[in-house]
């Protein structure tokens, strides 16, 4: 339940990062599979949610379709979440979006070459 | 390689990110629990709950410690995200010896009561250091970019940057020389700094070439970056230059890099900086 609460709360800023990301990036896509992964997960955890609502204060321990739906949930979780961390470390999403201003203070130091300052620039 | 390995490198993705979400997420439900347990105290599973939870946690934080320590060892000696890896790890090491203090007072005493004022406080204060140094953690990912990108390079990138200071305050007009040009393997880069100017010297094949550090895109470690097939690659967006002249072989960056003439005398790499 608190998982479930919790991942309603990080599906808007998920939203927001991938909005940020251009079309024909490949990261796009990795968003895209990543966000539908994730989405099948909330859905699979709020029927094991409502399996389990009737039955979780018998100590019978828990039914084998509670458990099965538990075990594909914990498992797509990690091909979601590996294509999530992909984006990050291996594109760069987002990589820098909040401190470019400091390296780009940095660089000027350093004496790059820098294009004009200017509009956001995406990733 | 074990390193290799550590860093996550088969996997395109550092394992010390990923493996922090278990003791992250075990310590957070373990005072979830506890106040459930405030809440209903003649619910007498939630202490024993809360008591495993923070278990598994000290187990799996050990676990994550390990990549950690190793990613650790990797940032540039005079990079900023150093000090802050250190602060991150020595704020991690106080929650996780405060949560094993924690079980240890638990285990004294777990008998499904409501959880005793200490351990709780001491799950609170757990649960503040590690929120602090996750965000510290996280800095150092998304704002000074440590780890990004890192699997595509295939050599270590420069241990520390190479000041050359003196030479009064103008800039020199005469090539000045920066390092011992077999310190250079093929594919290996240095960062060398001189009064200001930063520059990343390369080295593929037989053949050396210099250029300024910072990616045009946003401002990137190029001397952290892949060199191959006469190209330089960002790690953080994969924005390719030519190592010779600089130009963009590929985007996101618009611009092209400043390069700086390197020739090679007496076994040492001279660099030639423009005066003013």
């Amino acid at each position: 339940m608190f998982g479930l609460l919790a991942a309603l709360i990080a599906v808007p800023t998920g939203v927001l990062d991938w909005a940020e990301v251009k079309r024909e990036k490949p990261a796009w896509k990795w968003g895209l599979y990543h966000m539908m992964v994730n989405l099948i997960v909330i859905i699979l955890y709020g029927m094991n949610l409502g399996l389990r609502l009737g039955s979780y204060r018998e100590a019978a321990g828990v039914g084998q379709a509670p458990l099965f739906f538990s075990a594909l949930g914990t498992l797509l979780l990690l091909v979601s979440s590996y294509l999530g961390g992909r984006m990050v470390y291996d594109y760069g999403i987002g990589i820098a979006r909040h401190s470019k201003e400091k390296w780009r203070k940095v660089a000027e130091e350093g004496g790059a070459r820098l294009p004009p300052e200017k509009r956001e620039e995406q990733a | 390689m074990i390193k290799d390995l550590l860093q996550g490198k088969p996997f395109k993705h550092p394992l010390h990110p990923f493996l922090v979400h278990f003791p992250v997420g075990l310590f957070l439900f373990s005072l979830v629990l506890d106040v459930a347990s405030l809440i209903f105290p003649a619910e007498p599973t939630l202490e024993p709950a809360a008591f495993y939870s923070m278990g598994f946690g000290v187990a799996t934080a050990l676990l994550a410690a390990v990549p950690g320590f190793v990613d650790y060892l990797d940032i540039r000696k005079d990079h900023p995200a150093r000090a802050k890896a250190v602060h991150h790890m020595l704020l991690n090491l106080a929650a996780v010896g405060l949560y094993g203090l924690n079980l240890g007072l638990r285990y004294s005493q777990a008998d499904g009561q409501q959880v005793g004022w200490l351990p709780f406080v001491l799950s609170c204060v757990g649960v503040g250091i590690l929120s602090v140094s996750g965000y510290l953690g996280g800095t150092i990912v998304y704002a000074d970019g440590v780890g990004v990108g890192r699997h595509r390079r295939r050599s270590p990138g420069p241990k520390q940057t190479i000041e050359i200071k003196a030479l009064g305050a103008a800039a020199p007009r005469e090539p000045v020389s920066v390092a011992k040009a077999g310190a250079l393997q093929d594919g290996e880069t240095l960062r060398v700094k001189l009064a200001n100017v930063v520059v990343a010297i390369a080295r593929q094949g037989d053949e050396y070439f210099a250029f300024q550090e910072f990616c045009p895109h946003r401002y990137g470690p190029l001397s952290e970056g892949k060199i191959e097939k006469g190209t330089v690659e960002c790690p953080w967006h994969r924005s390719c230059f030519d190592l010779a002249t600089g130009e963009v072989k590929q985007g996101p960056a618009k611009i092209g890099l400043k390069t700086y003439k390197v020739t090679v005398r007496d076994d040492t790499l001279w660099i030639d900086f423009p005066s003013g």
